[in-house]
């Protein structure tokens, strides 16, 4: 499941896990959408956590209406990453909390403030940052220190978390560069893993003496032994999904099928494996205790959720009885799905997309198209059928019109 | 053409588009199907990137009335195109794939019935008879514009299930070229590696970013790997690859500007289809150079 929407107020805010706002413009944010998603949740709250994006004029236009729409939607773990000039006056830094704004995210990248400057392209961000971080203490908020580890600052992770301990930070999260821009500048701040890692483990111990909170980010699991309970690889899911998937970093790892961390762990970045190759000979896979399948992009950390299927209760109370076979819920604006397995170890994903009567389809329910894709194994299409078809009769019975998928696509 | 539907008018007046339709079958490279990843609506078939390519490179008067004449003998949906950039020359080239699955067609099989179907217009090889083969391949280019020409390959059964021998067929008979393992790549990837290392022509003990360079990752998530020996060079097919996927293709082996505008133009259009990419590569100074990028999709 995905723990956190995110929405995208403009592209100028640095989004989580990058050092600078995004370079390919991403769609426009218009209030209506937003407001009318606050105003349809129920009591069951869709997601744990809002995440707003943002530093431009959007998020000076509708920043504080779309915060209060959310809270008065019941949402109460609102994060804002926004820069931290936007928060060095107190009664601005006042004026979000007091919105609903419950976590504020405040980017801290190097002890340097040159160099911090430089990494964010932005002069005078580090003294900013120290200001935001001092108004965010005094308030009923929660300080998340966001470092991006690269080659210029992994001497100085230790130091960053002090220094955040220091400014009385609940959180530090720790993310391993991974830059979409070709840009030359971009990707020589990759870091090698051997050099990063030790740094890293370093910069843990200190959060874990000054007792804060302490998230890791993009980081291979198999390389930090104690510290891979620390792993946070959710993928939040996107208010606006931009049209090309390829807008957020991607990951894989050539041991995928045989880790047993691998449903944690998302491998490599793009960007590392092109600049340092697949890292073969230094990470470690734990020899998997279960069968392979393929990847579900929406990973949780290890030992919040237990392994029993998890998710949105309505749309795995859709599956009746038949909850208990699937492998837990991938929810996206558009479709559902339930990664399944039949008992010839044939693997496909139930699809559940808004009712739709010019498309093919297997079966329909009231509100949504039945089918299923991504087969892999040995079943033809009559044994998946045969198998499916008790689990469509089910959700036609239980689809009673309250649960919606957008029928754009 | 031979399918029933006209093609729709785009935003551009001068260009036409071939719509997707309910019957529409989308298959990879070893003709196994793809399932559709969107809805229809609004959508529009590959074959509109095949097009393109031939309008692109000047040649689409030449080669459309043969390429439909193919579709009309096999079937729609049964042929596979790919559009191949050569890196060296700038040049495109296109290959046209069909299986010969019909066992009533003789001794050359599907190759009988399509030269009678192609020639005179379009010069084949003078070829009597034939081994027993799975996949006929014509492959073109542009400069055979004023004589059209195709030079054909024959795919048979190698040693192993997953393997298929590939050879050149001239006048003067049968030329072995190479071949291709087709291995999933998350679950077969011990044997992905072992084929991808074991090469003529990259010594991968030398630079351990090399791997990297050639195992794109970008393209690591999809359906299928192959893994291909040609005579001058490796060989690595993805197959089951997504819009975005095709998108990163066309970007990173620097097909011409005007294809990757059109493919950005229609790249909600073309969402819902997957299709395959393969790439023929040598270690030069050290580094992997890309010799030919193709991608494919059927008509």
């Amino acid at each position: 499941m995905a723990i956190d929407l995110l929405v995208m107020l403009d592209d100028d805010g640095p989004a989580p896990g990058a050092l600078r706002g995004s370079s390919t413009p991403g769609p426009e944010f218009t209030p209506r959408p937003f407001l009318d998603f606050c105003r349809g949740v129920g009591e069951t709250l869709p997601y744990e956590r809002l995440v707003f994006v943002g530093d431009g004029e959007p998020l000076e236009r509708y920043g504080f209406s779309a915060v209060e729409a959310a809270h008065e939607a019941g949402f109460r773990n609102i994060r804002l990453h926004t820069r931290p000039w936007r928060l060095t006056d107190p009664r601005q830094a006042y004026a979000v909390v007091n919105t609903g704004v419950s976590e504020i995210c405040v980017g801290l990248h190097s002890t340097d403030p040159e160099l911090h400057d430089r990494l964010c392209d932005r002069p005078e961000d580090f003294r900013a940052a120290q200001r935001c971080l001092r108004n965010i203490a005094k308030l009923e908020a929660e300080a998340s220190v966001h470092v991006v580890m690269t080659r210029a600052n992994l001497d100085q992770l230790a130091d960053i978390a002090r220094l955040a301990i220091e400014s009385e930070a609940q959180r530090v999260e720790f993310w391993a560069h991974a830059p979409l821009d070709p840009e030359p500048e971009l990707r020589e701040l990759l870091a090698p893993l051997d050099e990063l890692v030790p740094r890293l483990l370093e910069a843990v111990d200190v959060c874990e003496a000054g007792r804060v909170q302490t998230a890791i980010h993009h980081v291979p699991v198999c390389l930090l032994g104690r510290a891979g309970a620390l792993v946070d690889n959710h993928e939040p899911h996107d208010f606006l999904p931009r049209a090309d998937s390829r807008a957020r970093p991607r990951f894989n790892c050539l041991h995928e099928a045989q880790c047993d961390t691998s449903e944690i762990c998302l491998g490599l970045s793009h960007a590392h494996v092109s600049r340092f190759g697949w890292e073969l000979e230094r990470l470690r896979p734990a020899p998997r205790t279960r069968p392979w399948r393929a990847r579900d992009r929406s990973v949780v950390r290890i030992g919040e959720h237990g392994s029993a299927p998890h998710g949105h209760a309505q749309w795995l109370a859709l599956l009746g009885p038949h909850a208990e076979g699937v492998e837990g819920i991938v929810l996206t604006r558009d479709e559902a799905r339930y990664p399944m397995q039949m008992p010839d170890g044939t693997r496909f994903d139930l699809l559940v997309t808004a009712r739709d009567e010019t498309s093919r389809t297997f079966e329909q329910s009231r509100s949504f198209n039945l089918s299923y894709t991504d087969v892999e194994g040995s079943a033809g299409e009559r044994a998946i059928a045969t198998f499916l078809e008790p689990i469509f009769r089910t959700i036609t019975a239980n689809d009673d019109g309250t649960l919606s998928l957008d029928a754009r696509v | 053409m031979s399918s029933s539907e006209k093609p729709a008018a785009s935003s551009s007046p001068d260009v036409e588009l071939y719509p997707a339709s309910e019957h529409d079958v989308h298959i990879g490279v070893s003709f196994d199907t793809y399932r559709l990843l969107r809805p229809i609506q609004g959508k529009i078939r590959a074959e509109n990137l095949l097009w393109n390519s031939l309008s692109h490179a000047g040649v689409r008067e030449t080669w459309e009335a043969p390429l439909r004449a193919i579709q009309s003998l096999v079937g729609r949906d049964r042929t596979i195109w790919t559009v191949v950039l050569d890196h060296e020359s700038g040049a495109l080239s296109w290959e046209i794939r069909v299986l010969n699955d019909d066992d009533g067609r003789g001794a050359l099989g599907v190759f009988g019935p399509l030269r009678e179907a192609l020639m005179p217009g379009v010069e084949l090889p003078a070829v009597e008879s034939l081994p027993e083969y799975a996949v006929l391949t014509l492959r073109f280019d542009a400069t055979s514009a004023q004589s059209p020409a195709m030079a054909i390959e024959l795919h048979q059964p190698g040693a192993t299930p997953r393997q298929m021998q590939l050879s050149r067929i001239d006048g003067d008979g049968l030329h072995p070229i190479g071949h291709d393992v087709a291995l999933h790549p998350k679950r077969d990837i011990h044997d992905v590696l072992a084929q991808i290392k074991d090469s003529r022509f990259v010594d991968y003990s030398k630079d351990r970013q090399l791997l990297g360079r050639a195992l794109v990752p970008e393209l690591f998530a999809c359906r299928r790997v192959y893994v291909g020996r040609r005579d001058d060079c490796d060989v690595l097919g993805f197959s089951g690859i997504n819009i975005d996927q095709l998108k990163f293709v066309h970007a990173r082996f620097e097909f011409p500007e005007a294809m990757r505008a059109y493919l950005n133009d229609h790249r909600d259009r073309l969402e819902h289809i997957m299709f395959d990419v393969t790439t023929e590569y040598v270690g030069r100074d050290g580094k992997i150079a890309n010799l030919r990028t193709g991608f494919r999709s059927c008509f």
